[in-house]
């Protein structure tokens, strides 16, 4: 057996501690929603005990129930809402790459003359207040009839998800090595072939987090929705969840905390499965830019 | 010659897959700041039949001599910076606990990433729900029980907590974005200057301020930049929550340009007027800061 020298025994000691810190801390990004979830699963007579119980004693699905089945005090049924955010989130996404890949790698790839001004116009637009962007836009939304549709949110929503993604994307695409592109202009590819079959395969990580980036940017925005979606039918996930349930004399905390969960999932789901893209693309677009 | 050819072909190329995004720049940015910066020189509510009246610098100069936006700017201030200096604090302890080797990082590090993902309408109800001044509210329950408060604390509905309690949710909900990118700072400073600093026989508190923080200080400088730029935007925890108030103690300039030309009269003049102020405000207070914390950089 070995003997164990001081030293040995002092640093695994600090390792412990480190760990237990470690373990300690995650309280912090967890217990809130801990909480959110277990309430979401307790009757209402539970919610109201004190002091209060840690799991439901009586886990019921009521509050679920109650939300699906459109219970609650609304006109609508809940789940419009969700549809609703649906529709926005996957617009705004698809709209956005779909301008900001080709603009992102000519700010990558392509030489030209005022390109460096490029990021201050990033940073600049990122300064822009949406509220004060938002007047014009609301009245042009009356005079174009697009006040209560989906193209009427997706259309103010580019204003902050465009530059970003376009500056975002720039990162990823300055990571690809540039022999690739010499070696397809060695193959006889043109400059559009060498984008679409060289350059687009490899970034495809990087349009992968960009892509989750704007769907949680569009999937969480609120003033503009409130403002744009004037019809209950048509209102987004946060707006519907605030008029249910703030202002409402009787406080609906299980229903409220189980509309909540029902918000969170599809971004949570989201992030399982592609947060190695999501952080990894979130520090390279800000450390690259 | 060919050179010249190449340069212009590269230009064309670029126009080409720049245009797109650029018109729709001019669309959703250009043309409505330009509006909106017009419209600060009129008197415009929606609500009456007046229509759009020319006043010059009218609006500015009730700007000026409003007391409520002089608050509203001094909130502004209040809610950014703490917000700002709360996430930073945060995830600088954060990043240095999880930065020695251990199994599952990965994983836990995913788990400090979580809050940034909940939708901030979802963190403002879990905020009204935690912070509930009756006995349903369980910090009010946890603290009555460990002796800190005698009496349950109405903390969204009192106007001097309400400022601190939804600056915590503020910073619970975006600390994670700072938490990445310093950890991401952290990890690519080489091993080798942190040995060295091991072997002049400097402590961890010197090795952190005179290797760590210089080797982080460009990234710091970006990432407080764009937080402060977003936090000042960022208005939905405090709708969702007080709708600025109690007695306008919450009221940033984000909340009082909504209500100014949205609810109410429909003052979009005036409103107008606050917002142009606060882009030149926001504008020279970032070239500033880049200047002087950016400072040592090429």
């Amino acid at each position: 057996m070995k003997t164990r020298n001081p030293a040995h025994t002092v640093r695994t000691l600090r390792r412990t501690v480190r760990m237990l810190l470690v373990v300690l801390a995650l309280v912090i990004p967890l217990l809130p929603i801990f909480w959110m979830l277990v309430t979401s699963f307790k009757p209402q007579p539970e919610i109201f005990r004190l002091p209060p119980t840690v799991l439901p004693l009586a886990p019921t699905l009521k509050n679920y129930a109650a939300i699906v089945g459109g219970t609650l005090a609304t006109s609508i049924n809940f789940l419009r809402y969700f549809r609703n955010s649906f529709v926005v989130a996957l617009g705004t996404v698809i709209t956005t790459l779909m301008f900001s890949t080709p603009a992102a790698y000519a700010f990558s790839r392509v030489p030209f003359r005022g390109k460096r001004s490029f990021i201050y116009v990033v940073l600049v637009s990122q300064m822009l207040p949406v509220v004060l962007i938002l007047i014009p836009l609301y009245r042009a939304a009356i005079s174009l009839r697009l006040v209560s549709t989906y193209l009427g949110l997706i259309i103010p929503y580019l204003m902050f998800t465009l530059p970003f993604s376009i500056w975002m994307l720039k990162g990823y695409f300055d990571t690809i090595p540039r022999e690739l592109d010499e070696a397809a202009k060695v193959d006889g590819c043109t400059r559009m072939q060498a984008m679409l079959r060289v350059i687009m395969p490899n970034v495809k990580p990087g349009l992968t987090a960009t892509a989750i980036v704007t769907f949680i940017m569009a999937w969480d925005e609120y003033i503009i929705s409130l403002t744009i979606m004037d019809k209950n039918s048509m209102r987004t996930l946060p707006v519907g969840m605030i008029q249910t349930f703030v202002g409402e004399f009787t406080i609906k905390w299980g229903e409220m905390m189980a509309a909540s969960v029902m918000a969170t999932v599809p971004v949570v789901l989201l992030f399982v499965f592609l947060s190695r893209y999501l952080i990894g693309g979130l520090v390279a677009g800000a450390v690259k830019g | 010659m060919v050179a010249t050819r190449r340069e212009l072909g590269n230009g064309v190329f670029a126009f080409f897959l720049i245009l797109p995004s650029f018109l729709i720049i001019i669309l959703v940015i250009v043309y409505p700041l330009v509006n909106a910066i017009v419209t600060s020189f009129f008197r415009y509510l929606v609500t009456d039949a007046q229509g759009m009246v020319f006043v010059g610098f009218r609006n500015y100069a009730r700007m000026f001599a409003s007391q409520q936006f002089w608050n509203a700017l001094a909130h502004t201030v209040v809610y950014v910076g703490g917000t700002v200096v709360g996430e930073l604090a945060i995830a600088f302890a954060l990043a240095l606990l999880v930065n020695v080797r251990f199994r599952a990082r990965d994983f836990i590090n995913s788990l400090f990433f979580v809050p940034w993902i909940i939708p901030s309408v979802v963190v403002a109800l879990i905020t009204k729900f935690l912070f509930f001044d009756h006995f349903h509210g369980v910090v009010n329950v946890v603290l009555k029980q460990l002796g800190i408060i005698r009496e349950f604390v109405p903390w969204l509905k009192d106007s001097n907590l309400a400022m601190p309690t939804v600056l915590l949710a503020t910073i619970w909900k975006m600390f994670p974005f700072m938490f990445v990118i310093i950890y991401a700072g952290l990890q690519a400073i080489p091993e080798e200057q942190v040995e060295a600093g091991k072997i002049d026989g400097a402590n961890a508190f010197r090795r952190f301020l005179h290797i760590t923080l210089p080797n982080l200080r460009e990234i710091i400088v970006l990432a407080t930049t764009l937080e402060f730029i977003w936090q000042f935007q960022y208005m939905t925890v405090i709708w969702a929550t007080t709708q600025g108030g109690p007695i306008d103690t919450t009221t940033t300039l984000p909340v009082l340009i909504y209500r100014t030309a949205f609810l109410g009269g429909m003052d979009m003049g005036y409103g107008s007027t606050i917002g142009v102020f606060w882009l030149v405000f926001l504008l020279a207070f970032s070239v500033l800061y880049v200047r002087v914390a950016g400072r040592g950089e090429e």
